[in-house]
């Protein structure tokens, strides 16, 4: 660990990063958070049947909403954890990765497979799965570039000699996992299985996605950036150890929770329920491991900002999956199934976690990246508590609202009675939505002023 | 250097593309203007007969383009477009373009849409065949019909709602005017008599005006619904000579041989089941005042009586509250939370046969 960070601290921009391209993956992760963004705010703005778009069929709504989830997977995610890991990797094995080329193509691809996929849906391409609405077209080219990341990065990571850090046990699991999550996703339902199994396969694609994609490459960078800002190795190697096996463990097998009560066999169901609680440990030493070693540096959540932004991910990643713990059980399914509830865990996940991680790294990476600092520190300020306060409100707005409904539904009213007592929740959302946006929108404004700095500096 | 250049050429791609989507989106306007569809029987009339009663319907009912608001010269035609308007975007999906309850969604709802073209609604606050007044169609489109495919339209403007009351009133009259056309010309005669087509319009606009003053009041004042009330509802719903229970089953969940196996037909020639009261979902409005209504007034359309006119409720008219008291009672019990027993039969709404998924296997 040590090793790692005084070698952290011996060099910010040498040989071994293709700087570029992290900025490159950066700007196109940033193109897509604001476009799913605005796809967001239409769907708010459709559920208070205030809809501008109204009537254009290739915008409609439910072509909108798609759009919204895969941009955020796909283009957000996708595209920032790249440039993540085009910045840790190199510097974590000490060697660059396998090919430059091969970088480069897989980032002009990569962008290729996200428009494409937007341009197919908005046609009405979309594949019937759920987060996987990538058109069959599409799933063999993004399938190899999948294979291509992962031959790109497994390269240097399997050259290390000695032990590894367990960012690096990580990410070889994502890459592997994500090569045969999406594979499973995209593939099974589509050609091989149909009816119920395939409807299981969905919702182990759906959950997977989440917990095989995002959650070792979000983990993995937390366990490289923290002990670098907090300058003190991470507390406990023995838990980090539980962390990663507890999650590939316990994972897999989470989707089912997502069709409780169907023809899913019931061992399937009660498992799925057993290793989504078990999860819940897991993550619990997790985040036992970081707030220990936060433990006396706890005044750097006040005074650094990206170690404010990785800590307040984690508070969420806590709160939601103590909520998960709960909300997967028959229980609360009766209650909270198809109501806003899920939609407001979703975006805690997808926004409160691993958003505001990438965001701290991209606050932590772009003054090294570009050479400059930050164009205005208090705008940063700004985006950080318009981001969090407006998610927390949304949040509790649409935890809220799908307990309203859920009791509704179970009170036997006509269905039209539970839209009418949504409708203030609706509103409440709609501002919330534009209180992240403009978090965004000054986010843009100051990284723009901050190129623009860097640009007379180097001229 | 480079780093500034690509993020501005990225957006200049991304503001092209967008402006592309627009244009290809823009030009994917439906290009047909909507027509009323003629009535079966109109089709099938000599081509001469048809186009005089294609006539007859332009000169007092417009298009849809134009809409006239049959028997009134003087009414507002912004107001019926501005309607049809609403109509096209919000209704026409189920009830079709003429109102004629076959939109493109139509198949796929059951019970199906109303078909307007009759002049006839169910749920009204007038005497059983009488029109409905605009209030009790008003009241439909903010209320909905709980358990049918017919949403709650209470969130529109109420200058909206208005509007498209007026334009559904306009499709029914002309509606009308079509299939009394169609019963008065004769094969054998080459025209239809221009004053058979004014007593026509006389007549409908007349019943439409009536329909406003005649809307029915409850006869004694809504009482505090007792225990005891819902006793003696019950007992009259199940008494041979007020006969509920034929058709509704003694229970109320319409679980009768003649309900179930061998329904009547209603108006539209649908099959005419009479409610399951228990299921909690009363079509015509849950309040007092509309169960009320529908069982001294009957529901029009359908084989449910009236039974205002009966000589028991005659004599008392408090017997009615009691049966309201007793209909209430069995439709809240779910939500209470009991579960009335499984009945005899079961419903099949849809044709029983193969399913759909076996006879695609075998043409493969």
């Amino acid at each position: 660990m040590s090793e790692v960070v005084k070698h952290e601290e011996a060099e910010f921009s040498g040989p071994l990063v293709e700087t570029q391209l992290v900025c490159w993956y950066f700007y196109a992760a940033l193109t897509f958070m604001t476009a799913a963004m605005l796809a967001g705010l239409l769907m708010a703005l459709q559920l208070v049947q205030w809809n501008p778009l109204n009537g254009i069929e290739l915008l409609s709504p439910g072509r909108w909403r798609m759009l919204h989830t895969n941009a955020i997977a796909y283009g957000f995610l996708a595209n920032a954890f790249l440039a993540a890991l085009h910045w840790s990797v190199p510097r974590l094995t000490l060697r660059p990765v396998q090919s430059r080329w091969l970088s480069y193509t897989i980032f002009v691809a990569w962008q290729l497979v996200v428009g494409a996929t937007a341009v197919g849906i908005v046609f009405g391409e979309a594949q019937g799965l759920e987060w996987g609405e990538t058109p069959v077209w599409i799933d063999p080219v993004a399938q190899l570039g999948l294979l291509l990341v992962a031959i790109n990065f497994m390269t240097p990571i399997l050259q290390v000699k000695g032990p590894m850090y367990v960012t690096l046990w990580y990410f070889l699991a994502a890459f592997v996992w994500t090569f045969m999550t999406y594979a499973m996703g995209n593939f099974v339902p589509q050609y091989f299985v149909a009816g119920t199994s395939a409807g299981a396969v969905g919702g182990l694609f759906i959950h997977d996605l989440v917990g095989l994609f995002v959650t070792p490459l979000g983990w993995g960078l937390m366990y490289y950036f923290v002990p670098i800002l907090l300058q003190k190795p991470i507390w406990s190697h023995g838990l980090s150890l539980v962390g990663f096996w507890g999650l590939a463990f316990f994972y897999p097998l989470n989707g089912i929770h997502h069709f409780l009560y169907t023809p899913i066999p019931m061992f399937l169901q009660y498992g799925a329920i057993m290793s989504t609680v078990a999860v819940e440990l897991v993550v619990t030493t997790v985040v036992i491991n970081f707030f220990g070693t936060l433990k006396g540096s706890g005044r750097m959540v006040v005074t650094n900002l990206p170690v404010r932004y990785f800590y307040t991910g984690m508070v969420f990643y806590f709160l939601t999956c103590l909520q998960c713990s709960m909300q997967t059980t028959l229980t609360f399914q009766q209650v909270i199934h198809f109501t806003d509830w899920v939609v407001g865990h979703a975006h805690m996940v997808m926004f409160g976690v691993f958003s505001m991680w990438l965001f701290g790294i991209m606050i932590y990476l772009f003054p090294r990246l570009l050479g400059v600092e930050w164009y205005s520190r208090k705008l940063c300020e700004w985006h950080y508590w318009l981001s969090t306060v407006s998610l927390t409100i949304m949040v509790g707005d649409l935890t809220l609202a799908g307990l309203f409904q859920g009791y509704f539904w179970a009170s036997l009213q006509p269905w039209d009675a539970s839209i009418t007592a949504s409708f203030p929740f609706w509103a409440l959302r709609v501002f919330a939505g534009l209180g992240m946006f403009a978090g965004q929108l000054v986010f843009l404004y100051n990284l723009r002023k901050t190129l623009q700095s860097a640009k007379t500096q180097t001229a | 250097m480079s780093i500034n250049l690509r993020p501005n050429s990225r957006s200049a791609i991304l503001a092209g593309l967008l402006v592309a989507m627009l244009v290809a989106v823009s030009g994917c306007e439906r290009a047909s203007e909507p027509v009323f569809a003629l009535n079966d029987e109109t089709s099938e009339l000599d081509t001469k007969l048809r186009i005089q009663i294609r006539g007859a319907l332009r000169t007092h009912c417009g298009t849809p383009q134009v809409p006239k608001m049959l028997g009134d010269e003087s009414f507002d035609t912004k107001q019926l477009q501005h309607g049809m308007a609403i109509y096209m975007q919000r209704c026409a999906q189920c009830h079709g373009v003429s109102g004629d309850g076959r939109g493109p969604q139509a198949e796929h709802l059951y019970p199906l849409p109303r078909d307007y073209r009759r002049g006839i609604f169910k749920f009204t606050s007038t005497p059983y065949g009488a029109k409905p007044r605009r209030e009790d169609l008003l009241k439909t489109l903010r209320r909905g019909i709980p358990g049918t495919s017919m949403p709650s339209f209470a969130r529109l403007p109420k200058a909206d709602l208005e509007a498209v009351v007026d334009y559904v009133i306009a499709l029914s009259k002309r509606g009308e005017l079509e299939s009394q056309l169609v019963q008065e010309a004769d094969p054998d005669e080459p025209e239809i008599d221009p004053e058979i087509v004014q007593e026509l319009v006389d007549y409908i606009t007349e019943s439409w005006k009536m329909a406003h003053f005649t809307e029915v009041m409850p006869l004694t004042p809504l009482p505090e619904f007792t225990a005891e009330d819902v006793a003696t509802g019950k007992e009259l719903f199940t008494s041979p000579d007020v006969g509920c229970a034929n058709c509704h089953g003694s229970d109320g969940r319409g679980q009768t041989a003649a309900n179930v196996v061998t329904p009547l037909k209603d108006m539209w020639g649908h099959d005419a089941r009479a409610a399951d009261l228990t299921s909690g979902m009363l079509r015509g409005g849950s309040k007092p005042v509309d169960v009320y209504r529908r069982v001294f007034n009957g529901i029009n359309g359908t084989p449910m009586p009236g039974f205002g006119t009966s000589a028991k409720i005659r004599d008392d008219p408090e017997l009615v509250w009691k049966l309201v008291a007793y209909v209430l009672q069995i439709s809240g019990q779910r939500r209470s939370g009991q579960v009335p027993p499984v009945g005899q039969f079961t419903f099949a709404p849809y044709p029983q046969g193969t399913p759909e998924g076996d006879a695609q296997t075998e043409d493969e």
